[in-house]
């Protein structure tokens, strides 16, 4: 086995002219080649160290928390319905209506400290915990509230009113999409990866202090 | 005045990694955010090319798109593209420059409604915001669902 250098949790092997490839997150391993036979062999070699261990083979796993799908032929879909499910139930507020988009325009607009009602202490640690648990969600599956959650994460050391109600809108937005799924292709690895990049200069948190939009 | 990067990659459709974040220092015009933004998704950028190749695929061009032309002058020809509006920004940001020249990196210019990561900078609506979702995610535009 050989660990790529890059990323010391993917190990692979050339395996009857084809790579064999092993994942590794602390104690749960992700193994895969063309030939099923090759991986069996792998499993009954790790057995036959650590004893019997829970193998879940086939298109579809759950992973860390992620359901990884594969079988749509040359598409992977990363799903994470329980988890959104879960944030939606568990929110302390009535959510009411679903919204269209996970942030207002006004998202990065901060009030002045003088005129901000910051949360009282056991309202901002519901807020925190939201905001982490939100994160982990946009970092994988749902990259499209990502922007709003970035935003959240600045603001968890205290957080106010208007916070508040960025938050919730996150999750209203959740709630009217739970079952969207990250699809990825790939078209031809040999060829080329798109990297893009976008930058905006965001406005200043003063209103009087503002010069650009 | 913060600026506020958005990058993503992506292998055909949908985004595989997408960097969503706020700059750390102060810019004085566009161009200079751009760079300041090259440079902070820079690691994962080469990162991804490195792992890739690891992996035992042979990944020929990454193409970073971008739609300020001033800022592909300056990452391109380094100091040279510079003039007496971008003479004071740090040597540090111009690391793409060598990047470019050993053919790490390749930068082209893109139109800005063509720049679907412009969804990871600022909170977009209506249709603005389905199109960038359906590329980033991988959905169709008009993805909806009956009430749960």
């Amino acid at each position: 086995m050989k660990i790529n250098p890059y990323d010391p949790c993917v190990f692979n092997k050339e395996v009857n002219g084809n790579q064999l490839t092993v994942t590794l997150h602390v104690d749960d391993l992700k193994i895969s080649h063309v030939d099923s036979f090759e991986v069996t062999k792998l499993i009954r070699y790790l057995e036959k160290i650590y004893g019997k261990v829970v193998v879940h083979r086939g298109k579809v796993h759950d992973y860390l928390g992620m359901d990884l799908d594969f079988s749509d032929e040359g598409y992977l879909q990363v799903g994470m319905f329980k988890y959104t499910d879960n944030l939606i139930d568990e929110f302390p507020e009535e959510l009411g209506a679903t919204a269209k988009t996970p942030a207002s325009d006004n998202l990065f607009k901060v009030r002045d400290e003088a005129e901000a009602k910051f949360l009282p202490e056991e309202q901002a640690v519901v807020f925190h915990s939201f905001t982490a648990s939100l994160l982990f969600l946009s970092q994988r599956a749902r990259r499209d509230i990502q922007t709003a959650v970035s935003f959240l994460t600045t603001r968890v050391k205290r957080p106010d009113e208007d916070d508040w109600l960025k938050l919730r809108r996150v999750l209203r937005y959740l709630k009217g999409t739970r079952r969207l799924k990250l699809r990825l292709k790939i078209d031809n690895l040999d060829f080329s990866l798109g990297w893009l990049t976008h930058h905006t200069e965001c406005i200043a948190i003063c209103e009087d202090t503002q010069e650009r939009g | 005045m913060r600026g506020h990067t958005g990058a993503g990659l992506t292998l055909g459709e949908g985004a595989a990694i997408t960097l969503c974040m706020k700059q750390k220092m102060n810019t004085r015009s566009s161009t200079e955010t751009e760079i300041v933004g090259v440079h902070d998704a820079l690691p994962t950028i080469l990162w991804s090319v490195h792992f890739l190749r690891a992996q035992g695929f042979d990944v020929k061009h990454t193409i970073l798109k971008q739609d300020n032309q001033s800022a592909i002058l300056l990452e391109v020809n380094g100091r040279s593209s510079s003039s007496k509006r971008t003479k004071h920004i740090e040597q540090r940001f111009f690391y793409i420059t060598d990047q470019v020249e050993k053919g790490l990196v390749k930068i082209e210019h893109e139109y800005t409604d063509k720049m679907w990561i412009d969804v990871m900078t600022k909170p977009k609506q209506g249709m603005a915001f389905r199109v960038d979702r359906s590329k980033v995610m991988g959905c169709p535009i008009d993805y909806t669902e009956e009430s749960i």
